[in-house]
Formats: structure tokens, sequence, C-alpha cells
């Protein structure tokens, strides 16, 4: 008996090894189902109103960012449980400063959400150009939002694979009270007047500028990101770029790229920096804006909530000058995360999409009100009346739109093999142990890399 | 033949033989069936290693030979390019640096601070006995993520209680060290978390060698007039040295697979990748340049540095160990 039960025991536990396995037929079968139901979706705007309501039942597997505004996930779902009280709806959380830590190991699975929160990055087109996530054009969000995030949002070889939640740009920040403290009676509206405030809050003992030395991240989009649009974009050089290097070879180490960051390395030989800048991380750096104990920083529009503190330092909102005197200011455009629906999983495209449509469009102003961004849409007024912006931040940004000159962020420009080594660049040389001049010899192995990957 | 040579058995040591023979088969016929039965049993732990660990470590092995990434339809064999590619790269030997820097201040650092923690624990009363060992083992039950955000807010240049200690003993604010902004001092500093999260662990298994070594021993030495230093170096370590080897060991493999801590209080490997190890490098490379084959690139050359490490380790300290020499 004791010999039957163990053999059992033994039976059952290779059985439990082994049934989590499936055949690549029945993966296929899946695939193909899904297809099958996309493409019965794509029918349902016709279908019977019967049709529509047994749509409305089922399970949908969600991926959404939580990071400025995690509150706006619980209020979604619970939400959307009430509106649709018979559809079961797993959410995951997203990490929105790395979407990839939890998306790859599912793209790898074959298991991508029915809906994801992404990023305006190259990986996620090219998850759309190779199917993983759908195209969403047609869909209200998409219609809704500004050209450039349609531009953003558009692979290569033109999916529609997103609508973004916001839109934003890159801002100086600044303790007014400060300013009037170190006599600096207006904001700076160039670079030679940019110095001559820095000087004078240094003179008058306070900290001008604080710098997230110690996050990859945060460098990778400040310095660099006015940097390229002043001489890269704005000076003519090359305003397509980041076409041609996407595209094909590209060299790095001419004089115009190897003069992107000079001006981070002034202000960093002048002191500018706030002491420890160093090893100061995104948050260490915003909270000493906030608290005061420095006067100006770089960020992008998304940190206002973070600068902007009740009870904390009087912060003013102005465009970066970053201009050469008697030229004029370029503005960043970044297309804010987005919203993008995964090759399907549970085979109801027709859920899928009515909560990819809730979360981008439909309940939009939820996340917008609890983080404040600016509203990603051509028409806020129409389509989300109930935005929520700070004063500051709205008149800066009217005044960065209105730039004739406009640049992108540089997460959004490289390909992400260039883009780890421009964080790891330009924080080289913020601590002083690479040239800008290097520039060259850190960009052009990592684009011949890239272009290796290529099938 | 000669017919009184050939023996007729017998009908009483026929039987007696038969009855052998059969005890035999019987004894044969279980021993058989209890070898099968034992093979039957450890065959779902075996199929378990060998799906999810063999397997996915002979896969992994192949993909570091293929141009696997998000873009690839199908991975492509491309020879040792990833790993050219990886000896190429400019920060190679800067993180080959840091991982052995780490190896070797986390080794000694935990294995000294574990031993002394061991003795602290062996002698301290019976009565604050259990509060000690809970209150030494208790990072152990952090999240390393927890644990790498703790020390970096120790260890914040601004705001941290390390420097703002010393700042209040007189260290002048230009003085005050950046731990993790200057090159020299960021791994130490991420030594100095790690050890602070594993040495009740460790102490744990050298208390656990100290109760072993016979009191007799003490006694001659206390009789002989040794000191409590004499006694340590000459008694305790010797019989200790057990523990120091697969202590040695297990914190090398530990140093080496060393991700997530270095990660949060570094902010990624920074500054530069001066907090770069060599299993955050597979990570970034992985995640952030999605170039998968290259990342488990850089894990298999991780994975042979942890064999050759430890084999050396084992096969130096074994030599040392009481009894081996």
């Amino acid at each position: 008996m004791k010999k039957v039960l163990a053999l059992g025991l033994v039976f059952c536990l290779l059985f439990l090894t082994f049934a989590g396995c499936k055949p690549a037929e029945t993966a296929t079968a899946d695939a193909t189902a899904a297809d099958a139901a996309a493409a019965d979706a794509a029918a349902a705007d016709t279908a019977a109103p019967e049709a529509a309501q047994s749509a409305d039942t089922g399970v949908l597997n969600v991926a959404i960012a939580a990071d400025i505004a995690p509150d706006s996930v619980t209020e979604w779902t619970k939400m959307f449980n009430t509106d649709y009280p018979d559809v079961t709806l797993n959410v995951m959380l997203e990490d929105a400063s790395n979407y990839e830590v939890t998306l790859e190991p599912l793209v790898a699975a074959g298991e991508m959400p029915d809906v994801v929160g992404i990023g305006c990055t190259d990986w996620f087109a090219t998850l759309a150009d190779k199917g993983y996530i759908l195209d969403v054009s047609g869909t209200p969000g998409w219609d809704a939002q500004l050209d450039v995030l349609k531009d953003m949002y558009t692979s290569r070889s033109g999916v529609h694979f997103a609508v973004a939640n916001g839109v934003e740009t890159e801002l100086l920040y600044y303790n007014i009270d400060q300013f009037t403290q170190a006599g600096v009676t207006s904001v700076p509206t160039n670079w030679q007047e940019f110095l001559d405030c820095c000087q004078k809050l240094k003179d008058a003992g306070f900290q001008p500028l604080a710098v997230a030395g110690a996050s990859p991240n945060n460098l990778g989009h400040s310095f660099i990101s006015f940097g390229i649009a002043h001489e890269i974009v704005a000076s003519g050089f090359d305003p397509d770029w980041n076409v041609k290097a996407r595209d094909g070879e590209y060299d790095f180490s001419t004089p115009e790229w190897q003069a992107v960051l000079n001006k981070a390395v002034v202000l960093r030989d002048a002191g500018y920096f706030q002491r420890g800048y160093e090893s100061a991380d995104l948050y260490e750096c915003m909270r000493e804006v906030s608290v005061g104990e420095a006067a100006m920083t770089i960020q992008g529009s998304y940190q206002t909530g973070n600068i902007i503190v009740e009870g904390g330092a009087n912060i003013g909102i102005t465009t970066v000058p970053w201009n050469d005197p008697g030229k004029e200011q370029v503005g960043i455009v970044i297309a804010g995360d987005g919203y993008a629906m995964g090759k399907n999983t549970t085979g109801n495209v027709d859920l899928a999409t009515k909560y990819f449509n809730y979360v981008s469009f439909e309940h939009a102003d939820v996340y917008q009100n609890m983080s404040g961004t600016i509203p990603p849409w051509k028409d806020a007024a129409k389509d989300m009346p109930n935005a929520k912006v700070n004063d500051k931040l709205k008149a800066a940004w009217d005044a960065s739109n209105a730039l004739v000159t406009k640049s992108l962020e540089p997460q959004q420009a490289f390909t992400a093999i260039v883009y780890e080594q421009v964080k790891q660049f330009v924080q080289a040389v913020i601590l002083g142990s690479a040239e800008p001049s290097q520039i060259g010899d850190y960009l052009n192995p990592a684009q011949q890399e890239y272009l290796a990957t290529l099938n | 033949m000669r017919k009184d040579s050939v023996r007729v058995p017998s009908a009483r040591r026929v039987c007696l033989e038969r009855q052998d023979m059969k005890k035999t088969r019987h004894v044969c016929y279980y021993k058989s069936i209890w070898k099968w039965n034992g093979a039957l049993m450890a065959l779902p732990g075996i199929v378990l290693i060998v799906v999810f660990i063999i397997v996915p470590f002979l896969m992994n092995v192949g993909y570091a030979f293929t141009d696997y990434n998000t873009a690839s339809d199908v991975p492509r064999f491309i020879g040792l390019t990833n790993f050219r590619n990886m000896a190429k790269d400019r920060d190679f030997w800067l993180v080959c640096t840091n991982t052995l820097k780490l190896i070797l201040t986390y080794v000694i650092g935990g294995n000294v601070i574990a031993i002394l923690l061991g003795v602290m624990i062996t002698n301290v009363g019976r009565k604050f006995g259990n509060f000690v060992k809970t209150s030494i083992y208790f990072p152990q039950l952090l999240s390393m993520v927890v644990v790498g955000f703790l020390w970096r807010i120790m260890f914040s240049y601004n705001n941290g209680p390390i420097n703002h200690f010393l700042e209040w003993i007189g260290v002048p604010p230009d003085l005050l060290p950046q731990w993790l902004g200057v090159p020299a001092l960021i791994i130490p500093s991420i030594s100095t978390a790690l050890i602070w999260l594993i040495s009740g662990y460790y102490s744990i298994i050298y208390h656990a060698g100290m109760m072993n070594i016979p009191m007799s021993y003490y006694e001659v030495s206390a009789i002989e007039g040794a000191s409590k230093w004499q006694e340590f170096v000459h008694v305790t370590l010797p019989f200790l040295a057990p523990s120091i080897t697969i202590n040695t060991v297990l914190l090398t493999v530990e140093s080496l697979s060393a991700f997530a801590v270095p990660a949060s209080m570094t902010g990624g490997g920074g500054p530069g990748r001066y907090g770069t190890t060599l299993a955050l490098w597979s990570y970034t490379t992985y995640f952030n340049n999605h170039q998968y084959g290259k990342a488990i690139a850089i894990s298999v050359v991780l994975g042979l540095f942890a064999v050759v490490l430890a084999f050396i380790e084992l096969k130096i300290l074994l030599k040392k160990e009481v009894g081996n020499s």
C-alpha cells in the first residue's frame, strides 16, 4: 500500500511539473483566437446591441503605471468595477521609471496584458512593429490627442500604438524669494543672463542649481536635451538627426555633437551646482529646491507637483535660457507616458478596447486631476473641461509651446542602446571623469551595436 | 573420473541450499526493488532540477552566442560576438574591478564582522542571548531594496545620519565624505550595507561552530595561562576553519550575484559605472539596452567567475582545516 501511495505521489509530482507547459501549437491557436477576436471586434461597431452587451463579461488583464499618481489606478479600478460588474479586472502595477522590468518577461512569455501603460521610447515602437502592441487609431483618445503626440506614438512601420496621458516639456524652476534677495530682478532669458543670475545667487550665499548627479535617468534628459536642442537642432546642423541615427550609421563625434555638454561643464566648473550633487538623486534634488536649499533646478514639467509643495518655498517656473544672446530659446517636447493595447491574451479585444478608452480618454481626468499634468488633447477645454493645471505651469507651458523651434527629449529620440550610453556619458561629464568632446567615444560604439541588432 | 569424487548431496543439504538461495533471491529482490523505488522517489526532484535549472542554464549559455533581442524575430547564432562586445566595452574592466573590490571588501569584512558577532553571541549570557541573536539577525528579514534605500539615506551627503554625526563631532562641511559620489568610496559603502545585511546570518553559522568546540580545549588553555586573544587565535579560530570555508565560499558567490542593494543604493550603478557590478551590468544590459544575448554573455562570464573563485577558495581553505593540513 505504501508503495502504491509513494508511486502515486511521484506521478502526481511529475504531472504537476509539466502541467504548466503548453505546446507551441496551443499557443499559436490562442494567438489565432485572439486575432479572430480582433476581427470580430472590428465588426463590433455595427453589431447588434445584444452582442455588445455580451462583450461586457469576461476577464481583463491590465498593467498600469502608478508612479506619479498611484491613487488613479485604484480609482479607475473601483469605477470600472462599478460600471462593468461582470468583468473580472486583473490589475498589475507598473513602475513608470522602468516599464520594461514589468513588461519584458511578459512579452518573452507571450503574456502581454490587454491594456498596458508604456513610455514613449524606441523599445515600445519596436514592440508595436513586431505586433505585441496593437494599433489604436480610431479610438477617441487617439483622435483627440495633439498631432505632435501622434507623431511620437507612431512606429517606424506606421503603427499608432498609444494615447499619451499628458504632454510635457523641460522647464526651469526657481526660488522667487532667493532671486529677490540676490538682486535678480527678472528671470533670465538667455545663457549670459542665466550665468549672471547663478553668480548673483552664489554671491548671496545661495546654492544656485540643484542637479541630480546620481540619477542617470534624470541627467539623461536635462542638460543634454538643451545641448542637442541648440547645438544640433536650432543651429540647423542636423534637425533630423534622430531619424538618421535610428535608421542607419550616424557619427556622434562631430564638433557640433562635441559641444552639446559644454555649457553644463561651464556651470559645474563655476561651482553653481549644489554641494554633494554627485550623490544627489532626483528626489533629493527636487526636495532641495522645494524647501529652499537650492535656488533652481531644470526638470520635466511632470515634476511640478513634487517641486511646488504646500508650505514649501515660493517657486516660479519659466522656460530654460540655454540660448546664446541674440538667439531664440528652443522648446523641448515630451510625450507623457501612454496607454496601449497589448496583443490580446484573454481573447476579448472589444472589452479590452472599452477599458483602454476608459482610462485613456473617457476618465483620463482621474489621472490628470491627481498628477496636474498638461492634458494631451487638441481641444482640452472640450475633452477635459475639469482639468486641474497649476497656473504657473500653464503659463510656462504656453510660453514653451509658443517657441518656434522644438526638439525632442533624448529618451524619446535615441534608441535604447545608445540612450543608455547617453546617460553614462552625461553623468561622467558632470562628475568630471569625461570631457564633452568624448561623446563619439561613448555613442558611436553603441550605435554600431544597435545597428547589429537590426535583423 | 572417480566415482567417489562426485559428492552426492544429501536431501537435507539440498533443502538447506535451496532455502539459502531463496533467501538470497528474496534479499536481492528487495534490494533491487528499493533501489528502483529510491530512484523513482528522487525522480520528481531530479526532473525539477533538470527542467528548471539545468535546461534553462544550458539554454542560457546557448543564447549567449546569439543576437537575441526584442527586435530579432529568431535569435541568430553570432559566435563569440557578444563576448567580444562585452570585452571591448569601455566599462568592462571598470565593472570587473568593481566586482573584485566588492568581493574583497565583502568577504573579508563579512567574515571578520560575523566572527566577532559570533563570539559576542556565544559569550553573552543566556538572559540576553536570544535578544542579541534576534537583533543581529533582523536585517536579514528586510527586503534587499529596502536595505539599499535605507543605506542610501544613511550615506546621503546632505541629510545622511553618518555625515550629520561627522559634522557633529567637528568635521568641516567641505571635508564631509561623499560616500556615494566619490568613486573610491562607492564600493566600500555598498559593501558596508551588504555586510550589515548578512552578518547576522553568518554569525549564527560561526556561533554554531563555536558551540561545537570542546570545552576541554579552553580549560587546558586557561590552565596554561593563555590570554583571551591567544585562546581565540589558537583554539577558537582553528576549530572554526570549516565554518570559515563555507562562509567564505557563500560570501563570494553572494557578492558576485549582489544586485538589488547596489542598484537601489546607487540609482542603477552610478555615478558613471563606479557602482556597477557584473550582476548589475547584466541586468541593465538586459532591461535598459534590451541586448539579451549580451546580457546573458555577461551572466555566463559571471557564472564562470563564481565557479573558478569558489574552486580556488575551497582548494586553499580545505587544506587549512583541522585534520586536513
